[in-house]
């Protein structure tokens, strides 16, 4: 990144090729929408082309492109919950039509769903912890700088959460079993 | 629900980061019941379960996007090289514009005196007195223009200019006057001494340099001054010189100067 910095513009190729993957995973996670993934993903790298004299090469690389990631998410979701569009109702419409479909699921499918509903039915700070620690590999210690917070908040956020999806995915069967 | 005291040792065993005192404690802490060996268990069988959510690939398209974008920002980044190369150069320009006026009417000049070396000779003479006459004019535009010029080195040049015109104007006296009495560099000033005193023929310039004696604070112009009005023979500058001897703060050196050159004048 320093190169980058410095001019050296084809090294953000490199960066592009190493981090393109985890960063869309980290988006389609949050948003469940392929072609937002990806234009937060390009919006990144925007950003970095932008910012890039401000890069002073003070920890990971890796924290402070999930930074950019994060902020970009916020921004995204504080646009999308302003103003609602189709793409909100559709989205419930896919939902609805996986409740339909979980009966005629395996367990394993089942499972797999409830999951991913209880993982959306998470506030975003703790879904957000959740995926960076889980899906990116991030220490505690790492989150807290990401997500701007002490290493202690992200343990709590953490540890509820996991009871959370807990009692989502419990209450969740037992609605399927009435 | 595992009480939240034990969130470090939880959330340490979940991301199998526990240290051996930790792994040490919490075991304990199970061993007690004080943690439910279960519940850790379902945790931990939740965080795992996690991992059984596909994402799907990025496609092409972002990929080929990125690189769009970066080829036109390399594009952008020359151009702004080439900017700021184009920035410096005027810059440059702008430093030496005046230096090639000079050379570019130097050349325009002596194309004009090559060009007559083939004129019929009848009129030869009549043109280079013509030219010489231009010539002169031009020098003293130069001159005038480059003592208001803010490098000492350009007004030095200008000074220095002005000896080489045959006979100078008003205009150019009076700026060197000027040069002599108010410039804040030495050099110039004592350069437009010795100016002034080449073109002590101009009645101006010759009074204006014994008029000046009395403004000058610097001893190396006050000696030149002394030495010039010396080589001039100029009976008139004794009363100046003596104004500034009556000074107290007089150095001593320029003081002894001063009284050998009153007493040649005299």
């Amino acid at each position: 990144m320093m190169k980058v910095r410095d001019g050296d513009l084809d090294k953000l190729g490199l960066l592009f090729e190493r981090y393109n993957r985890r960063l869309f995973g980290f988006f389609y996670r949050l948003t469940h929408r392929r072609d937002i993934s990806e234009d937060l993903v390009q919006s990144v790298f925007e950003r970095i082309l932008k910012y890039r004299e401000s890069y002073n090469g003070d920890g990971a690389f890796s924290t402070w492109i999930f930074q950019i990631a994060r902020n970009l998410h916020i921004d995204y979701y504080r646009k999308n919950s302003r103003t609602k569009t189709e793409d909100d109702f559709s989205d419930w419409d896919s939902l609805e039509a996986e409740d339909s479909e979980i009966k005629l699921k395996t367990e394993d499918e089942r499972n797999r769903l409830y999951l991913k509903q209880a993982l959306d039915q998470l506030d975003e700070e703790k879904k957000q912890t959740l995926i960076l620690s889980r899906y990116q590999g991030f220490k505690y210690k790492e989150i807290a700088e990401i997500m701007d917070c002490t290493e202690s908040a992200v343990k709590v956020r953490v540890f509820r959460s996991i009871n959370e999806l807990k009692e989502i995915v419990s209450d969740l069967k037992k609605q399927e079993e009435l | 629900m595992i009480d939240e005291k034990y969130i470090d040792l939880v959330t340490g065993y979940l991301q199998n980061d526990l240290n051996p005192d930790q792994q040490k404690k919490l075991d304990e802490l199970i061993e007690s019941g004080e943690i439910d060996l279960l519940e850790l268990k379902e945790m931990e069988i939740m965080i795992g379960k996690m991992d059984s959510l596909d994402t799907p690939k990025p496609s092409f398209a972002m990929r080929d996007r990125f690189y769009t974008m970066l080829d036109d920002e390399k594009e952008v980044q020359n151009i702004s090289w080439s900017h700021k190369l184009n920035a410096w150069m005027d810059k440059q320009k702008q430093r030496f514009q005046l230096r090639y006026l000079v050379y570019a009417t130097a050349v325009f000049l002596a194309g004009l005196m090559i060009g007559d070396l083939y004129a019929p000779i009848s009129n030869q003479d009549e043109q280079i007195e013509q030219l010489m006459s231009e010539v002169s004019q031009m020098r003293e535009v130069m001159t005038i223009s480059l003592l208001d010029n803010s490098s000492p080195t350009e007004r030095l040049k200008a000074v220095n200019i002005s000896n080489e015109i045959r006979s100078v104007d008003e205009r150019v006296v009076n700026a060197l006057l000027k040069t002599l009495n108010n410039d804040s560099n030495v050099n110039v000033r004592l350069a437009a001494v010795d100016a002034l005193a080449s073109h002590a023929n101009n009645p101006v310039a010759r009074s204006g340099l014994i008029n000046s004696i009395e403004n000058q604070q610097s001893p190396i112009v006050q000696a030149a001054l002394a030495d010039a009005m010396l080589a001039l023979k100029e009976r008139q500058s004794v009363d100046e010189f003596k104004k500034l001897l009556s000074r107290d703060e007089l150095d001593s050196n320029v003081r002894n100067k001063l009284e050998n050159t009153i007493a040649e004048l005299i």
